[in-house]
């Protein structure tokens, strides 16, 4: 909803400045341009109500434009009335097809009523008019997220950083992508295979990093047990040995991987480490 | 039962605190064949060769160029030579050929949760007093279990940005957790503010007047909740038991039902119909419920039983 609120904000200024362009569209009889600014005025301080009356007056009067009908929907977005916005966006599309505002904001709106396939469509449509449009994107990337797709997901967040890459908000949106693709992952594997091996890593590699190194230690011997050949296993034993300062299991679990690696790097220098530590 | 939330918050650990991708360390080819042919390329990664195992890989899969076992591999080299990029793009690839394959998902979800680190890095680096900085924290400390703390950085970050959702939300659920209850009616009813039809909002602002027996509060916000999401059999749920209290027994049961035709395991329901049912004067019905609520109790004693013996066992999700 705050995405919304965003891109019923930011878009406003460009809408306004459209009316005032050359617009593809047949401009906004000069008697109601006033009466416009006034409904802007009045969606700007928020008076939302007198906002509607004046855009919907606006339109009896003969004003039936793009930007006219894109700021009566942000006025109903911003009422949560979605259904109602839905229906302004789309007046406003068949008015302008080539203006990707009301494709940005129908997409919102979709989106909070759930709709989300229909407002994937609707910002794929607005990426491909303005493939620049930081809040297409970004709408585009929460879609696919709500939609538990966040690779596709992941791909509108780059863009979003390579389009605006001093925006620390995308930064955020793109670690927390990440972080959906990484659980997304996850819940596949558990799906796939609830006892798999790979998942007693995550959940060993979880517990470690929260401190439960015990814990994480059960794990990965469950996940030896299960597939003792698979590397890595007692190398991640050995460094959480190492943590809780048993050096003589660590050192015995790292001879177990190279066991299974003799030339694993990392189980190597790991040994070497170990071996300087006990003389 | 080991939840998916739990599962979730672990995984949100390792993301979140010092996650430590072993891409180059956890083994993992497909089958014998593949073994064999991309023996040279595996042994190069571990010797930390990575060159080499990357032009090894590369070979491999002019030849094989659907082999998942060769994209990972190869993925898993240039990753290690710190291109995460292009491993990611290798790895989604893997994992769009062979959907199934859990040792692509599981070292996808490595770099992915790597490559989130990196952007929070970058976040804090661009805008270091930014809310979001704050509230990651908060995610932090939460998934540690280090609740105070979380609450404080909730607070922090919730100063920033005042009108945020997602912390007033966040900052109102884990104040319902602790069971602070009135606390988080304050947090829920700003988040109503912000966004009237948030069905999280209205359903613990519900759940949490409930919890302060006040049934005649809480109804009109399940009612809320239901408008959000009609199928919640939670919603149903705490509406059913929040009309029973006030003595409104047919509403309680017409709620109850549609919880348990929702969810049909929903053990509580059963329980709490049994009490209408009872109430009404329709005592096979509650003896029926009674005897259904008490089956689903003795299944989820085996099930915990089971975790218990077995503390290794994995969670093993709906099956």
């Amino acid at each position: 909803m705050l995405g919304i609120m965003m891109a019923a904000m930011v878009l406003i200024p460009r809408v306004i400045a459209a009316q005032n362009s050359n617009s593809p569209q047949s401009p906004l009889p000069v008697n109601l341009q006033a009466r416009f600014r006034a409904g802007v005025q009045a969606l700007k301080s928020d008076r939302l109500t007198d906002a509607q009356h004046i855009f919907e007056e606006v339109i009896r009067a003969g004003g039936e434009t793009t930007a006219v009908h894109t700021n009566l929907g942000i006025v109903f977005q911003m009422q949560h009335e979605h259904t109602k916005a839905i229906a302004e966006f789309r007046r406003a599309i068949r008015l302008d097809p080539d203006d990707e505002s009301p494709y940005v904001l129908m997409g919102a709106s979709l989106l909070s009523l759930g709709q989300i396939s229909d407002a994937i469509r609707q910002l794929n449509k607005a990426t491909l008019i303005a493939p620049n449009e930081p809040l297409a994107r970004l709408e585009l990337g929460k879609a696919y997220l709500d939609a538990d797709q966040p690779l596709k997901a992941v791909e509108q967040f780059q863009i979003l950083r390579r389009i605006s890459p001093d925006a620390a908000e995308y930064a955020y949106e793109l670690g927390i992508a990440y972080l959906k693709l990484a659980e997304w992952c996850t819940r596949n594997i558990q799906r796939i295979d609830p006892r798999s091996v790979r998942l007693l890593q995550v959940m060993a590699e979880g517990y470690r990093a929260q401190g439960q190194l015990d814990r994480a230690k059960t794990l990965l011997e469950s996940a030896v047990r299960e597939d003792p050949k698979l590397p890595g296993l007692h190398l991640e034993i050995a460094e959480i040995a190492l943590q809780q300062g048993n050096t003589q299991v660590a050192l015995a679990e790292v001879r177990k991987e190279l066991a299974l690696v003799p030339q694993s790097a990392a189980a190597l220098a790991l040994e070497s480490r170990l071996k300087q530590e006990a003389r | 039962m080991f939840a998916w939330k739990n599962l979730r918050s672990i995984i949100v650990a390792a993301c979140l605190i010092t996650f430590v991708a072993s891409v180059t360390l956890a083994g993992g080819v497909s089958s014998k064949d593949d073994a064999c042919e991309l023996a040279g390329a595996t042994q190069a990664l571990y010797r930390g060769d990575y060159r080499q195992a990357e032009s090894l890989a590369e070979s491999y899969l002019k030849l094989h160029r659907s082999s998942t076992a060769g994209l990972t591999l190869l993925a898993r080299a240039v990753i290690a030579e710190g291109n995460y990029q292009q491993g990611l793009k290798l790895l989604a690839t893997a994992t769009q050929i062979d959907p199934k394959n859990v040792d692509v998902l599981y070292f996808l979800s490595q770099i992915s949760a790597l490559m989130a680190q990196q952007e929070f890095h970058e976040l804090q680096r661009l805008n270091p007093n930014s809310f979001r900085v704050h509230q990651l924290m908060a995610e932090s400390y939460r998934s540690r279990g280090d609740i105070a703390d979380a609450v404080k950085e909730y607070k922090e970050a919730l100063k920033l940005a005042p009108n945020s959702l997602e912390l007033l939300v966040a900052i109102a659920d884990l104040e319902r957790s602790q069971f602070h209850f009135q606390s988080a009616t304050t947090y829920y009813s700003q988040a109503l503010k912000v966004s009237p039809r948030n069905y999280v909002s209205a359903y613990g602002m519900a759940v949490s007047y409930l919890y302060l027996q006040q049934p005649n509060a809480a109804i009109p916000y399940f009612r809320l909740a239901l408008v959000c999401d009609p199928r919640s059999a939670a919603a149903h749920f705490g509406l059913g038991d929040a009309l029973l209290r006030i003595g409104d027994l047919k509403g309680s049961v017409a709620e109850l039902e549609e919880a348990l035709r929702l969810e049909p395991r929903m053990r509580q329901a059963y329980s709490l119909l049994a009490r209408a049912y009872g109430r009404m004067g329709m005592l096979s019905q509650a003896q029926k419920a009674l005897a259904a609520s008490e089956r689903l109790s003795q299944e989820e004693i085996k099930s915990r039983q089971r975790v218990i013996d077995n503390d290794t066992i994995i969670p093993l999700g709906p099956r």
